[in-house]
């Protein structure tokens, strides 16, 4: 019973550590028999990606395929940290990660090899590729301009740039600049804005604020719904999600004349011992199946022409993006953060 | 010491005096956060000095002063409630009041954003019930809203110490002072709570270091604390050498507040000691009606606070939703392996404490009490800054062993130490070793020397020592440790994701992955079970202290 403090305490210490002991040890056991028990090929794959999008796609894979996947997740900082150290060791054959900034961060590190594929250059638009093969888009994420249609009038929205301007002083919502998403955003403003007038920009939106940045995108959503705040800045595939459970909500989304988009997306790392088992697999990402399963997975935009997107999606018709090569956003991503410090954008 | 004593020594007890080296294993991520001076990024600091750093740092000054006051508060108030007076549930709560620990504090945070951010229930449900439109309230995210969240997560760590510091002195220490003239409420100011200040101090260093290392509750109330800047530049800038950088300077300040603190209790001894001369045998305390009505309240309020309302929240957002998929997926093997993991973690961090602390009081010395104040730094790093830390240093010994393997015969087998559940169970033991060292330091301090002297001339040698004097003597200390270590495994996230073996899972690396998405209501169910599943261990753990302090006290 709980009366153990009488058992002499050697004797019960002993014993707990005995049982733990032998516990860890099957376990150990176990670990050590399964790869090797089994013949099937295997792929592991590190993600930043989060277990429970990627479930669906990473089952069909395998089912088409036969080939097993282990998923390995971690925040992007810590894993490719984790990658670099493991080296030639590493057992990852593919990195998947969910901002352009990390994907470049990891050619940098000289964590990803180069690619040749047919299959990926001719599905995958430039912009959303590294040039060297050595990262791929998977699927296009847009962050773009929500606002409360009992607020505002779509007509009177614009750009991002635009949303610095008086006429939305103490109506703005935005999310924490600590945000890889908003750091993105703000680098290919930089480049195509220049730093003078990115940082008049960010002044404009944090005199604009109507609350303490949020966390998140979801927290703001919901935000601009209560009315707090008439409009904010958003990935659209949140926004998608709150629709699915609450098609009343009053949050509406506008497209500016240039969209900035960010991507999920991967390639085939440096230690891999079975590189084109890893190219293998971005491939059927990018095929019409696995582009598919992209798009109803996380209401991303495919990257692939010709694929439809989700309904609530495609019910936002048509965007266009920046014409700003998306390795911009991961080498200005320091100066972004930067100039938004400056800015007192917390 | 005599050399008699010496010759005595029983073999088997000989390592003992390498005990220290415990406390020296945070030297490991230690190292590698010293090692990021080698090379500084003068332009980043320059800019971070003149934009970031001012502000970061009095935003962590005034998270860690506000959360320090409400957590000393709330802690020692519940602690003397419960061990003092008498009221309806209070055998319940003794115990009960430590689940809000369970919940992981930005879970709780969230909770109390949900309830009153102006998009939240409470304010929104004014608005459209009553057009009582409160823009001007003051916002939940905010410094205040975090010293809020973080107190109802964190008070366990001062409450749990505190309790043991009163079962410890028994009830007796009040009615002697009651016999001397003074009334309860004096006799628990002039003699009680001296008595426990060693513990309330063990347990507000220990909130300090959650609050100084925690990253997730503060980002979600928008409170920019230093941790937050630290991962700003790992992340935002991609420099982990200047985040780790920054996070060294973090740690220097939390020892010097180590060493301070333990300075400061050692120039109290004379005094406590005195004190502790008070006690003796007497009648019971009885407590009033009012103050029975007052502790009742009270207690609950606080209860209900932390942990009723915030489980009641999650479980009616996990009952909308469909999908449990990902929720239960083979929930009940994970949560098992948890348990056993964070019970393996606590009894071995206790025991190396226990160790290092007796292997302290026997021989003294500088290495020996510098180990016993590094060992607990390991708890002041933020999460993902001290997983890198264990992870580089093992990875690079692994690869050397692997080359060395791979001399031998082909292949080399691969990666031997990482990815394994004991390298995992290297991470936990450094970081919580922390929680064990403070809790059994504040219990030998209230030891007198004097006792060891006394059983060496009686003859005992280092071994009776160790197990007929302090093994009894702290092994309330050691409790304590117990349930506060399993569930902070059992929460336990960024060392979990960066030591884990493929395909190992937590329910805290759940909730975080389908909480970093926003999907609150997804996440509920994990939440709620995790909270419900550590009413295990510390039931467990915790019954027998409290049954030890009615009995010995």
């Amino acid at each position: 019973m709980l009366d153990y403090l009488h058992m002499s305490s050697w004797t019960f210490f002993r014993a707990v550590l005995g049982s733990f002991g032998l516990w860890l040890l099957l376990g150990g056991a176990v670990r050590a028999e399964a790869p090797a028990a089994s013949e099937v090929k295997s792929l592991v794959i590190y993600s930043s990606q989060k277990e429970h999008i990627l479930r669906e796609l990473v089952e069909s894979f395998s089912q088409e395929t036969g080939v097993q996947i282990r998923l390995v997740y971690d925040q992007a900082g810590p894993l490719l940290t984790k990658l670099r150290a493991e080296g030639a060791s590493s057992p990852a054959d593919v990195l998947l990660a969910v901002d352009v900034g990390n994907l470049w961060l990891a050619t940098q590190m000289d964590l990803l090899r180069p690619i040749q594929s047919e299959d990926l250059t001719s599905a995958i638009p430039n912009v959303l590729r590294d040039s060297q093969g050595r990262w791929f888009g998977l699927s296009q994420r847009a962050r773009t301009i929500v606002y409360n249609p009992d607020q505002v009038a779509a007509e009177d929205l614009g750009s991002y740039a635009d949303l610095a301007g008086a006429q939305w002083k103490g109506r703005l919502c935005l999310r924490t600049s600590g945000h890889v998403y908003n750091q993105s955003l703000v680098a290919v403003l930089l480049e195509s804005l220049g730093e003078d007038k990115t940082l008049e920009v960010l002044r404009g939106w944090v005199r604009n604020l109507a609350a303490p940045v949020f966390a998140n995108d979801t927290q703001l959503i919901r935000a601009v719904h209560s009315g707090q705040c008439h409009v904010g800045i958003t990935n659209s595939y949140y926004l998608a999600r709150i629709l699915s459970d609450q098609p009343d909500i009053r949050v509406q989304l506008h497209w500016p004349e240039r969209v900035h988009v960010n991507v999920f997306g991967g390639g085939v790392t440096r230690s891999s011992s079975q590189p084109d088992l890893g190219q293998q697999f971005l491939e059927w990402l990018v095929s019409e199946s696995g582009q598919k399963l992209i798009a109803q997975a996380n209401y991303e935009f495919p990257v692939r022409e010709g694929i439809e997107p989700s309904q609530i999606v495609k019910s936002w018709g048509v965007f266009q993006p920046m014409e700003v090569h998306l390795s911009v956003a991961g080498e200005r991503q320091s100066e972004a953060v930067r100039l938004m410090d400056r800015a007192r954008y917390r | 010491m005599p050399a008699t004593v010496e010759k005595k020594v029983p073999f088997k007890l000989r390592p003992l005096k390498y005990a220290f080296v415990f406390g020296l294993l945070v030297l490991l991520p230690l190292s590698v956060v010293i090692l990021s001076w080698l090379q500084v990024d003068t332009e980043l600091w320059r800019h971070l000095l003149e934009h970031q750093l001012g502000f970061l740092t009095l935003q962590t000054v005034s998270l860690a002063v506000g959360t320090l006051i409400w957590t000393g508060f709330l802690g020692v108030s519940l602690a003397a409630l419960v061990a003092f007076t008498e009221f309806p549930g209070r055998r319940f709560l003794s115990w009960a009041l430590l689940l809000p620990f369970a919940l992981p504090a930005y879970v709780q945070a969230f909770v109390w954003v949900d309830l009153l951010d102006y998009s939240g229930l409470v304010p929104t449900f004014l608005r459209q019930s009553f057009g009582l439109d409160l823009v001007s309230w003051p916002s939940v995210r905010s410094l205040p809203g975090a010293w809020w969240a973080l107190s109802l997560s964190f008070f366990i760590y001062v409450y749990l110490l505190t309790l043991g510091a009163f079962y410890s002195q028994g009830r007796r220490s009040l009615e002697v002072a009651r016999s001397l003239g003074y009334s309860p409420w004096q006799g628990f100011w002039r003699v009680s709570l001296p008595l426990a200040k060693p513990w309330v101090g063990a347990g507000l260093l220990l909130v300090l270091m959650e609050v100084l290392s925690d990253y997730g509750t503060v980002a979600l109330l928008g409170v920019d604390s230093l941790t937050v800047g630290i991962f700003r530049v790992w992340y935002g800038h991609f420099s982990l050498s200047t985040a780790a950088q920054l996070a060294s300077l973090l740690t220097l300040v939390v020892f010097a507040i180590v060493v301070l603190e333990s300075r400061l209790r050692q120039r109290q001894r004379f005094y406590e000691q005195k004190a502790s001369g008070l006690a003796g045998s007497g009648a019971q305390f009885r407590s009033t009606r009012g103050l029975r009505l007052a502790a009742m309240i009270f207690s609950w309020t606080v209860f209900a606070l932390a942990f009723v309302l915030p489980m009641g929240r999650l479980l009616w957002l996990g009952a909308s939703v469909q999908d449990y998929h990902y929720a239960w997926a083979s929930v009940f093997p994970v949560l098992l392996n948890t348990l056993v993991l964070g019970g393996l973690a606590a009894v071995l961090t206790a025991l190396a404490a226990f160790f290092m602390v007796a292997d302290l009081r026997l021989r003294g010395g500088g290495l020996r009490s510098s180990a016993l104040r590094l060992g607990a730094l390991g708890y002041a790093l933020p999460g993902a800054v001290l997983a890198v830390g264990v992870f580089t240093p093992l990875v690079l010994l692994d690869k050397q062993i692997h080359s060395l393997l791979s001399g031998w015969f082909e292949g080399g087998g691969g990666l031997l130490l990482t990815g394994t559940l004991w390298a995992m169970l290297l991470g936990y033991f450094i970081r919580f070793l922390a929680i064990p060292l403070l809790s059994l330091g504040s219990a030998s301090q209230n030891l007198p020397g004097r006792m060891d002297e006394a059983a060496r001339s009686l003859g005992e040698a280092e071994g009776g020592l160790v197990r007929r004097l302090y093994w009894p003597l702290l092994k309330k200390g050691l409790l304590i440790s117990l349930p506060l270590v399993v569930v902070d495994v059992m929460k336990e996230m960024p060392m979990t994701l960066m030591m884990r073996p493929t395909g190992w899972d937590t329910l805290s690396v759940r909730i975080f992955q389908l909480t970093s998405e926003g999907l609150w209501a997804e996440a509920a169910w994990p939440a709620v079970i995790l909270s419900l599943s550590a009413v295990v261990p510390i039931y467990f753990f915790l019954r027998p202290l409290t049954r030890v302090g009615l009995r010995y006290g």
